[in-house]
């Protein structure tokens, strides 16, 4: 008696291959930037959402608002700290208008928050 | 009960974010104003704080794995600042319901461009690497992604990541990655300015961010995963979205409902 043969097992789909950006060196410092920002900034903010569930008082109040200020200001500053490193790390390998970029960058702004404009 | 809304939105909207590579105000705002009853006022600075931290979560690891391209952005966001600080000088001279109104309509345009299927564009081979092209485009669509960000309030990853896409050579999921990378100096300079002026409700951002980091934490490990023409499908909703929000901003503008 023939033995009924298994239908063939459907192909594997293979996971589609993320494309990579052109190689520079010091993207783990960046991206080591761009985290402690992150962890730090983020972790500021939680701790007061941590305070608010003790008894308030006046210390406790002074705490969640002075956590708050210095976790907003961690994550505006983490953004300015990477274009400032990414283009001095580009600078320093010879690709010298990406460092004149990073500074007109922050010029440019440092000129829009004078003026009081958005960007 | 309130502050647990605002961590399930900024997760939701962090998550989104950080694979399409947009700031996540598209959710957050009308999520505060409309569902929270949040004055706008409040509600969009403490939306461009998320959208920072989103940018600083996300594109960390984006840079790590080399998705991001660090180059790329350092150019089209010197564009798209002078575009704001250009914007910002004559934000008083163009009424913004007509900006509005032509922005809304690009949107349903390129929304549309997003959702139809083409064909699989020639496949990198693994770890392959790419070579942006056509510059003066993508220069000149970032200075006007930067005018709009000031006349608008809008953020740059709607336009910049079809423009990259579409307009320079750029894998969508490249794209997406820079233009999370870049979004982050933008609305930092944003919402340094609503900060000094006393206008950052920073017990509303509290929840907010936290939920953000969390889900752009998420989201940028999902992103490399999920296909990218799923990815061009979901852009394509959400452009839509906000091109509804612009049609209903102008014509609200040009038409107020009395």
């Amino acid at each position: 008696m023939a033995v009924p043969t298994p239908p063939p097992a459907p192909a594997a789909v293979a996971p589609e291959a993320a494309p990579r950006a052109r190689a520079m060196e010091g993207e783990k410092a960046i991206a080591r930037v761009l985290r402690a920002g992150a962890v730090l900034g983020g972790g500021c903010f939680a701790a007061s959402l941590a305070l608010e569930l003790l008894p308030q008082s006046a210390r406790t109040g002074i705490a969640i608002d002075d956590l708050r200020k210095a976790g907003a200001s961690l994550l505006i500053v983490t953004p300015v700290a990477r274009i400032a490193i990414a283009g001095a790390l580009l600078g320093m390998k010879g690709e010298l208008r990406y460092l004149l970029y990073g500074a007109a960058i922050l010029a440019l702004l440092g000129i829009a928050l004078g003026a009081g404009f958005s960007a | 009960m309130t502050e647990w809304i605002l961590l399930g939105a900024g997760l939701g909207a962090g998550f989104l974010g950080a694979m399409l590579g947009i700031g996540g105000g598209v959710i957050l705002v009308p999520a505060m104003v409309l569902g929270l009853g949040i004055p706008l006022e409040e509600a969009v600075p403490a939306s461009l704080m998320c959208v920072v931290a989103s940018s600083c979560g996300a594109a960390s690891s984006y840079v790590e794995h080399r998705i991001a391209d660090v180059r790329l952005a350092l150019s089209l966001e010197l564009a798209t600042v002078a575009g704001a600080v250009a914007g910002g000088f004559v934000a008083g001279l163009i009424a913004p319901a007509w900006i509005a109104l032509v922005f809304g309509t690009f949107l349903v345009y390129t929304s549309a461009n997003l959702a139809v299927p083409r064909a699989p564009a020639a496949a990198l081979a693994g770890g392959g690497t790419y070579v942006p092209t056509n510059y003066p485009l993508g220069i000149g669509g970032s200075l006007v992604a930067g005018v709009l960000s000031a006349l608008l309030g809008v953020g740059g990853g709607p336009i910049k990541v079809p423009l990259m896409t579409f307009g320079m050579g750029v894998p969508f999921k490249v794209a997406a990655a820079t233009s999370n990378l870049m979004i982050g100096i933008t609305a930092a300079a944003s919402v340094a300015g609503y900060a000094i002026r006393g206008h950052l409700n920073l017990g509303l951002a509290a929840p907010l961010v936290v939920g953000v980091l969390c889900g752009a934490t998420l989201g940028s490990r999902f992103m490399v995963r999920v296909p990218t023409s799923f990815l061009k499908r979901l852009f394509a909703v959400v452009l839509f979205v906000l091109a509804v929000q612009m049609l209903w901003k102008g014509g609200t503008g040009l038409w107020p409902i009395r």
